[in-house]
């Protein structure tokens, strides 16, 4: 798997590993079975240190998207699943940004939850789509 | 935790410079731990004063358990050191160098020196006088690894290196150190190496240590935020706890520090406008420019 370090970005090293394999896990290109690298391997291939990689396994284990049975190698399980905490304050975090933005660029509060509805309308699927 | 070195206010003056003034720092060992500066911050010295070829003109330290100066006899062997000026015996041949190296090194590893040999495709004929600079850079690298030495400093990693030489040179410190308990102790100014290479980081500033720990800490620990504000916020500003430095922009500023951007938020007449973590280079600059 190729991975993009960016060491200009403020995002620490392991973090950006890990977001990778969880971006690549949400978007169906690494499915449930399939075998990551070892830490070794990742770490020489990368040239990076390997307890960063000891991390980012560790922090993609903990959000379930990997696991890694003894003795055996690194498998994806599956989609992250967060805590509800964390999900609440990614949400927050990304709302706060949007609204700040929006409010920035003159738009009122009427306008701005037009938005979020189209929004919601445009990316909803199944039964729940017809209703607003 | 187990250290492979630990230094207390260690200082090293030569006449009336002080290169180092009052050094504390602690290694882990099995650690990759850059020693960042700029030319003259002390690191060269201070990889010196842990060889034993200086000797500190105060404060105390401790190297692989024992006293800063006080490894001898064989036990010199589960130390290494690495730079570009050390000397490689010119006129042999690689095969000669290692050979030479292997009557003098209790603990060298002829397997593990020959894989080397053919990672960095070594010439074994080659006298070293005529090997590139990339190649000697190498060859000193692959000695001190194949020594198994306990604790190697390495004076300006890779330096000077092509891209693929240099990234060679990084991935055989990789590989050795995932599957080994040594502890490494790099000096260099190259911040993308060390970002990448080391678990630990120390910036060294003026003969002192400015900021040190485990990578991850020391990054996540270090934000500069954009606040509007006006002018007579500053004083406020700097008595926020972990605020290092405000500088002015615009109708605002932007604070610098060990800082929780809420406790910024928290002043009357300020609000937050952008929190950012410092990379590497961010934070070095931070402390190097002033």
């Amino acid at each position: 798997m190729w991975f993009r370090i960016d060491s200009q970005s403020g995002v620490p090293i392991y973090r950006q590993i890990a977001q990778q394999v969880e971006q690549a896990v949400l978007a169906g290109v690494l499915v449930s079975g399939d075998r990551l690298p070892a830490v070794r391997e990742l770490a020489v291939d990368l040239a990076v240190n390997p307890n960063t990689v000891v991390k980012a396994y560790d922090e993609l284990q903990r959000a379930g998207v990997i696991e890694q049975p003894r003795g055996r190698g690194t498998f994806v399980r599956g989609a992250p699943v967060l805590p509800d905490d964390e999900r609440r304050q990614r949400l927050e975090a990304a709302a706060a940004g949007f609204v700040a933005e929006a409010r920035r660029l003159g738009f009122a509060a009427p306008e701005i939850l037009g938005w979020v509805r189209k929004l919601l309308a445009d990316t909803e699927e199944g039964p729940d789509a017809s209703r607003s | 935790m187990l250290l492979a070195v630990e230094l207390d206010n260690l200082q090293k003056r030569f006449g009336s410079v002080t290169a180092l003034n009052g050094v504390t720092l602690q290694v882990p060992v099995g650690s990759i731990y850059g020693l960042l500066g700029v030319n003259g911050a002390g690191k060269s010295t201070l990889l010196r004063l842990l060889m034993g070829f200086l000797h500190a003109s105060g404060g105390s330290g401790t190297l692989l358990g024992r006293p800063l100066g006080q490894l001898t006899g064989p036990e010199r062997a589960r130390l290494a050191f690495v730079s570009e000026r050390a000397g490689l015996y010119d006129s042999m041949t690689v095969a000669g160098l290692y050979a030479f190296v292997r009557g003098l090194q209790p603990r060298w590893d002829a397997a593990a020196a020959q894989r080397y040999l053919e990672l960095f495709r070594l010439p074994a004929q080659r006298r070293v006088r005529d090997l590139s600079f990339g190649m000697r850079s190498q060859l000193a690298l692959a000695v001190a690894l194949a020594g198994r030495p306990d604790l190697l400093l390495i004076d300006e990693p890779a330096a000077g290196l092509d891209p693929v030489h240099r990234r060679r040179y990084l991935q055989l410190l990789l590989e050795d150190s995932a599957s080994t308990e040594r502890t490494v102790l790099l000096a260099s100014h190259d911040l993308a190496l060390v970002e990448r290479a080391c678990d630990h980081v120390a910036l060294l500033h003026g003969g002192r240590v400015a900021v040190a720990g485990p990578m991850e800490e020391v990054l996540g620990a270090e934000k500069r935020v954009r606040v509007a504000a006006p002018a007579a916020a500053l004083a406020a500003l700097h008595g926020v706890a972990g605020v290092r430095k405000v500088q002015p922009e615009g109708h605002g500023f932007l604070v610098t520090g060990r800082v929780d951007p809420a406790a910024l938020r928290a002043l009357s007449g300020v609000s937050l406008v952008q929190a950012f973590d410092l990379s590497l280079e961010e934070l070095f600059w931070s402390y190097v420019e002033d």
